[in-house]
């Protein structure tokens, strides 16, 4: 019994031990628990962050359903490449998936980081005025959001046409779309919001991936130009011009190069922060043999232009025996050499030769058909293309403005939503064709113009309706 | 090597000569001892002589042979039994040991053991014990897959990869979330919660026992971590006596396992490339048709046709098999050495392993050492204590990385493809493999993963008062990862990468750490024919884990580390970190109470209450509780006299149970995190998923009921029939994207779980020498969709079918039914089930689809056998499972883009290729887009039935007589030679269907265990 007294101490301190009463309160390591977890401008910036990287760079997405392409021999490696270029409604269907989920995973990060103002701590003047200025970019990024679904899910604007829909806070439900005028309203309420919040910022060409008070103003006369007020959008165009636009109209080749590096430009008002390989790669098979695109004939750059070499590049196609079997343009742009195929470059999303072709467009739309002429001769100069002359005017005019503005923007994707909003057919190109031999063409009242919704939110969301015809057309 | 190869020979010449000699000796007696409730033999039993220095041991065979004489006393002693003393009689003795209670008067106290495994859970549980001592002789490394075909209701599902870790499930799926170990059974180490891969990577030769348990009654004890079962592994102990050192040595080859699937030979390959017309391909643009068509007005075409088929005549005459050239024989070894022993106050087990096994594809083994020390203290009279010690080390190789699989080679490379051109050696362009050649295919990656592992855990009981005892555990559990994948400078993938960044390292470092503890106390009171029994306990559990990870690129051709890595590269090639960092804990309190009455009629109850910190705190406390009623009838005296059913026990328990599996915080409330990526200079902030306020854990009510029938004295027959039923099952169900997110944890319906096991164990023979053992199992389990909150049927993608449907089993297969190939288009036709026709024209509808069957097998079993004669021992294990299907994906049915690669065998006869093809499998290869919707979904054309039937083991022991043993100087106690196979054959009567890494690896080895 001794024995045992002598013991008895050592087991209850042990089976205390065991009974350790350790809160269960435990925090979470890596991550942080609670609504309020936006809780300072440092950490605000970093949600912010989280939009931006968030939301799709589809350029070379869209440029393949565009005529900015043709396919080369080459895309028989790729038959998903090809029925996507074809606008396969399975392909396109896939795209959409894709688009419609980080579009609103990009609005949903949004909205959380602005529901979050009323947690954040803001105790200087500094950090009042960096709270002001990631709200603008918010509502900015939201506009770009909104404006970029309106284009791909809903029809060519009529202020009655399904929209799509508006989310105004972080919140688990089933919206229905609202109509084309009232998201319209609330980009153009988003934007009005953003240029009052970013005025008085000053403007860093070097931070050219956080949106800024120009870039805003541009993308305020791209939304203003979906709606067809042509006015509205002048009037930013020539905000824009006037305050940040060519210093000097002649060809600087450096500032177009940096346009495709991680550099600052005169030209580049925002651009995407990259750092995943520009899928530009998968278009390419092998750099002997050339890529699965092209790029056609008629957006040729003359000798001289300062984008020939750069936007676009020369490829020859031989035999073994050295002797050539095709000569064709391929994509330039972020890759400035045949050879490069990994390129983690910032992907531009508003540039300033887009406020010259509004402008332009615009001015030419009222009739005003000189000035019209001038706006794109001061850009074409800036490039070292030769000018439109005074002869064109009228709807040849009008033509060759929309010529020109396919020509600058080939590759980048805007030039989709541009024959979408015009109302253009796009033409398919056969193999290996780039004086562009249509194989098909895809008319300017097809369906698949307005891409379909997908599925899954059409199951969760019994509030939606789907896209007319895709019904039919997709389980 | 010769001269141990002769030593060999001698033993066993030596051996049986000897062997014979000792049958006829007067004064041996032999006999094999058996746990009298188990019938299962007992291995390590103290067999001594009263009143002499002669003592000897059982082996794993329970068998024993000593010298004594007529008049006197020979003991059984062994840990945990209560001894038995019996007057020598009879030269073959059997011996049936009881399991000790508790004796107040005796310096023995109850061995120590899983505190968890009192006794009164038995009086209802549904508990399967198996007796691991036979296991562990197996050529198996893997603790996972020796478990296989040896419970009922136990299911392991293992790849064919060396070193991955099975899928171990225990009457099916508990949730229908599937992610990591959300449906695992807790593992339990001598009462310590280990986690499953320290589990995975144990030596099978330190434990002794496991005990599995399956319903409420047995598990709820553990609480919500035992929602999908329990399995208690016990380890070997020291005993009293002096000590025995057992060496075991086991060495064989790995064999490369069945095809999988029948490939081409060069002639049908070539065949098919000109019936496909790939111009790319030998067999098409070496044709008569190819070349009249390139060359229409050639002078000389008679002379290009000759030499085409020159050409292909001289590819007919290459037949590689890949298989064979991929694949290869490698070996297998283990040694292993125990020592174990005692005294009266101390006894100790200690054990060192070393075990090596090869995998088929080049590349792949692993290796471990594991270590263990157990010892057991007896304080004083009544106070004891246990400690146990476990290291472990294991290593593991793997060339397959997520892009990498050198195992798919076999079925791409082409029969006429050779690895170097035999006339200049120098690896030659595949046409399989475009651009590429035979060296940029294989060692492309290399993986190596190691775990360290320790675990220690101590153990007291102290008898209080008479029948009053409390006991304490607490240990814990290390576990260090550690892995390396290398991508090296020269793999096809990195041509296209700049120098600077070309090669790739991945470096992980990872620690698990997890410390279980608990307290319990019993008491005990018997009044007359009354047996009260209650017991309360608290237990804890706290898991942490550290990950640290690198990934950098630039790796030189010398250096495979860290120090390799540049760092000067930028973007996607800078060199990026990761890290995760976890700590949770959960406590809990349970109470058990247990009445019997003349130990006929029992009654059993238990509460346990668990709080997990990985919930938000309104919602931390969540129970489990069971009922349970016994009634042994043996006592009856119409069991007593009677010759056939010699005793009955009836078990019924009827339980309940919350779990968490799944739930983590970032699905009950916001939780955000940073993400790997950057932008700008910036990190990125944001949520991390879709939290879901209203998530309950999910709560399964079980019924089980059972019976434990004894036949004839000696054969054991089980019944268990059970149903849970699960409410609130969790999943995680998709949302509409414009929300932000795609997916959400929630509680969608009840499932119901039912099955039913049967198990029939005993000795088919026991007389004089010959001795045959055999269990015969077989079980079934069906999971029905019972409700579904809301809705009739669920969608978690974009598919036509739902995936869970209101009365359905989950697994259900739906698809067409096929009305062959149409002889005059080569596309697929299909019926409705209303009678319709449809082609690859129409578009499918949700009629259209009829159930074709169940993706899980529901029924599977198990025959295992043991058949001795004297000295000699054969054993066979056969494991089956029926009744499931899936869909054969025909991968390697070429189509005319595919076909630059090898296609299954028979395809040219199978496939239609032209009208009037009559009878075909596979419809044309030319098929129009639209008919990939009909001929992506399961048809009966293109199911086949999962059955098998798997000769798991089969192991033929010799065992030294002692007489032998004896001549060779005495001081060898057993000696016991044995040849195993492992996988050897596996029968499907459904062939080229299955995937070849779904098969496991046959091992043969030859083995010697000797106790000295």
């Amino acid at each position: 019994m001794q024995q045992i007294k002598r013991y008895i101490p050592v087991f209850l301190a042990g089976v205390l031990s065991l009974l350790w009463g350790c809160s269960l309160n435990i925090p979470l390591e890596d991550e942080i628990s609670g609504i309020d977890a936006i809780d300072n401008v440092q950490v605000a910036r970093e949600a912010l962050n989280a939009v931006y990287y968030g939301i799709p760079k589809n350029s070379m997405g869209l440029s393949m359903l565009s005529e900015d392409f043709l396919p080369t021999i080459l895309i028989a490696n790729s038959k998903g490449l090809l029925k996507y270029y074809r606008w396969a409604k399975e392909e396109l269907f896939d795209f959409s998936s894709s688009q419609w989920n980080s579009y609103y995973s990009a609005l949903c990060f949004a909205n959380i980081l602005l529901d979050s103002e009323q947690h954040i701590k803001i105790g200087t003047d500094d950090e009042r005025v960096e709270w002001e200025t990631i709200k603008g970019e918010a509502y900015a990024l939201k506009a770009l959001i909104y404006l970029d679904l309106l284009n791909l899910y809903s029809d060519r604007y009529a202020p009655t046409n399904p929209g799509i829909i508006l989310k105004d806070r972080f919140e688990i439900g089933s919206s229905p779309r609202e109509t084309a005028d009232k998201c319209v309203a609330e980009i153009n309420n988003l934007l009005q919001n953003a240029r009052t919040m970013l005025k008085n910022k000053e403007y860093m060409s070097a931070r050219y991936y956080h949106i800024s008070y120009p870039a805003v103003v541009l993308l305020s006369a791209r939304a203003a130009l979906y709606e067809g007020d042509t006015d509205r959008a002048a009037g930013y165009c020539k905000e824009l011009i006037s305050g940040w636009g060519f210093k000097e109209y002649t060809p600087d080749e450096s500032d177009y190069t940096n346009l495709w590096k991680n550099a600052a430009s005169s030209e580049k008002l925002f651009a995407f922060y990259n750092d995943k390989q520009l899928n530009l790669s998968e278009y390419n098979h092998n750099p002997q043999l050339g890529d699965m695109i092209a790029i056609p004939d008629f957006f040729d750059y003359e000798p001289g232009d300062v984008r020939a070499g750069i936007a676009t590049l020369p490829f020859e196609k031989k035999k073994p025996d050295g002797t050539v079997t095709a000569k064709y343009n391929l994509i330039g742009k972020y890759r400035l050499k045949l050879e490069d195929v990994l390129l983690y470059t910032n992907i531009n999303c508003l540039r300033l030769a887009e406020a010259y072709f509004i402008l332009a467009e615009c001015q030419a739309a009222d009739g005003d058909y000189d000035d019209a002429r001038e706006t794109v001769n001061k850009l074409l100069r800036r490039r070292g293309a030769s000018e439109i002359d005074d002869t064109v005017t009228g709807e040849q005019l009008k033509q060759r403005i929309f010529d020109e503005k396919q020509r600058e923007f080939v590759g980048e994707g805007l030039n989709y939503f541009e024959l979408k909003r015009t109302g253009r057919k796009i033409r398919r190109f056969r193999e290996d064709n780039p004086a562009g031999i249509v194989d098909i063409s895809i008319e300017k009242d097809d369906y698949r113009w307005t891409l379909g919704i997908p599925l899954t939110e059409l199951h969760e969301n019994l509030n939606i309706d789907q896209n007319p015809e895709w019904q039919d057309r997709i389980n | 090597m010769k001269k141990a190869i002769f030593s060999v020979i001698f033993l066993l010449v030596t051996a049986t000569s000897f062997g014979t000699e000792s049958q006829q000796g007067k004064n041996r007696i032999s006999g094999v001892v058996l746990s009298g409730e188990s019938k299962a033999p007992e291995e390590y039993v103290v067999v001594y002589i009263a009143d002499t220095n002669k003592q000897t041991l059982t082996d794993d065979q329970g068998r024993f042979s000593i010298e004594a004489k007529k008049g006197e006393t020979i003991v059984f002693n062994k840990v945990g039994f209560n001894e038995r003393r019996l007057p020598v009689d009879e030269s073959h003795m059997t011996v049936y040991l009881d399991q000790n209670s508790y004796e107040i008067e005796k310096v023995v106290v109850k061995a120590n053991k899983n505190i968890n495994d009192i006794d009164m859970r038995e009086v209802a549980g549904a508990i399967t014990t198996i007796d691991f001592t036979q296991l562990a002789n197996r050529s198996e490394m893997d603790m996972m897959k020796l478990l296989q075909g040896q419970v009922p209701g136990l299911m392991v599902t293992s790849s064919g990869e060396l070193g991955s870790k099975p899928v171990i499930r225990l009457r099916g799926d508990s949730s229908l979330y599937t992610s990591g170990t959300a449906n695992e059974p807790l593992f339990v180490l001598d009462g310590i919660v280990v986690s499953s891969e320290a589990f995975l990577a144990m030596n099978p030769e330190d434990f002794e026992q496991m005990k599995i348990l399956k319903d409420a009654a047995a598990t709820a004890l553990y609480g919500i971590k035992a929602a999908n079962g329990v399995i208690e592994i016990t380890s070997k102990r020291g005993y009293q006596g002096k000590p025995s050192i057992t060496v075991r040595a086991k060495a064989g080859i790995t064999f490369r396992g069945p095809r999988g699937v029948e490939m081409m030979d060069s002639a049908e390959k070539l065949e098919l490339e000109r019936l496909l017309e790939n111009s790319a391909t030998p067999g098409y643009y070496y044709s008569e048709k190819f070349i009249r068509s390139k060359n229409p007005d050639a002078p000389n075409l008679n002379a290009l046709i000759a030499a085409g088929q020159r050409a292909l005549d001289s590819l007919r005459g290459i037949n590689t098999d890949w298989y064979k050239e991929l694949l290869r024989i490698s070996s297998f070894e283990s040694y292993s050495l125990g020592i174990r022993g005692g005294t009266e106050k101390n006894s100790y087990y200690y054990s060192l392993n070393y075990g090596r096994q090869g995998g088929r594809i080049p590349g792949n083994d692993i290796r471990r050492i594991t270590g263990r020390v157990n010892q057991d203290y007896i304080l004083a009279k009544l106070l004891s204590l246990s400690l146990n010690l476990g290291a472990g080390y294991s290593a593991t190789n793997t060339p397959n990385g997520s892009d990498h699989d050198p195992g798919s080679l076999i079925y791409n490379l082409n029969p006429y493809e050779r690895k170097t051109d035999p006339v200049t050696g120098a690896p030659g362009k595949l046409i399989s493999y475009p651009d590429r050649t035979y060296s940029d295919l294989i060692n492309q990656y290399s993986k190596f993963s190691t775990n360290k592992r320790f675990e220690g855990s101590a153990m007291m009981r102290w008898e209080i008062l008479e029948g009053l005892d409390i006991s304490a555990v607490g240990g814990a559990d290390y576990l260090l990862k550690e892995s390396k994948g290398i991508v090296p400078r020269d793999a096809y993938s990195q041509t296209k990468v700049p120098d600077v960044a070309k090669g790739s390292l991945s470096q992980e470092k990872g620690t698990e750490f997890n410390v279980s503890t608990n307290v319990r106390i019993n008491y005990t009171k018997t009044l007359g024919d009354h047996d009260f029994t209650v017991s309360a306990n608290s237990d804890s559990y706290y898991l942490s884990y550290d990950d640290m990870g690198v990934r950098g690129y630039g790796l030189p051709s010398k250096l495979n580390t860290i120090a390799g890595i540049n760092q000067g590269l930028t973007e996607s090639y800078r060199p990026t970190l990761s890290g995760r960092r976890h700590k949770e804990l959960q406590v809990g309190f349970g109470g058990a109470a247990s009445y019997s009455y003349n130990s006929t009629y029992e009654v059993y109850g238990s509460y346990k209450a668990d709080a997990s910190s990985l919930l938000p705190s309104d919602k931390r406390w969540n129970s489990a509780w069971a009922v349970g009623v016994g009634w042994s009838l043996g006592r009856y005296p119409i069991f007593i006299k009677a010759k056939v059913l010699t005793d009955i026990k009836i078990r019924a328990s009827y339980g309940f149970t919350a779990s968490m599996a799944g739930i983590d915080a970032a699905s009950t409330v916001p939780t955000f995190n940073y993400t790997d990526n950057i932008y700008g200079e910036g990190r990125i902030f944001n949520l991390k998923a879709l939290y879901n306020t209203l998530l309950r854990p999910q709560q399964t009510k079980s019924i089980n009921v059972g019976a434990d029938i004894v036949l004839f004295h000696r054969f054991t027959l089980g019944v268990d029939f059970y149903n849970n039923r699960t409410k609130d099952v969790l999943m995680d169900m998709p949302v509409a994207p414009s929300n932000g997110f795609d997916k959400m944890m929630k509680n969608i319906g009840s499932l119901s779980n039912t099955g039913v096991e049967v198990k029939l164990s005993g000795d088919v023979i026991n007389a004089g020498k010959w001795r045959w053992n055999t269990s015969l199992s077989f079980s079934w389990n069906k999971n029905i969709v019972i409700e579904l909150y809301g809705t009739d049927a669920l969608y978690t993608g974009d598919s036509l079918l739902p995936d869970y449907e209101v009365g359905q089993p989950v697994g259900t297969m739906w698809g067409l039914k096929s009305l062959n190939i149409n002889p005059m288009d080569g596309m697929p036709s299909f019926e409705t089930p209303d009678g319709r026709e449809i082609t690859h024209k129409d578009k499918l509808t949700r009629d259209d689809f009829s159930v074709l069957g169940y993706s899980t097998p529901p029924y599977m079993g198990f025959f295992n056998n043991s058949i001795s004669y004297g000295p000699f021992n054969l054993s066979f294990d056969i494991y089956f499972s029926f009744g499931g299907i899936a869909s054969a994906s025909y991968t390697y049915v070429r189509d005319t883009a595919s076909v630059i690669q090898n296609a299954v065998a028979n395809q040219t006869k199978d496939m239609w290729f032209k009208k009037g093809d009559n009878g075909k499998i596979y419809p044309t290869a030319f098929v129009p887009t639209g008919g990939y919707e009909q001929l992506a979904q399961p048809s009966t054309m293109n199911i086949y039935k999962t059955d098998f039937i798997r000769l798991n083991n089969i192991q033929f022991n010799y065992r030294m007589p002692s007489k032998a043993l004896k001549k060779l100087g005495g001081f060898i106690k057993f000696m016991n030679f044995n040849i195993q196979a492992q996988s050897l054959y596996t029968y499907r009567p459904q062939k080229d269907k299955s995937s070849v890494m779904d098969a496991l690896q046959p091992v043969l080895t030859f083995g010697i265990n000797i106790t000295f």
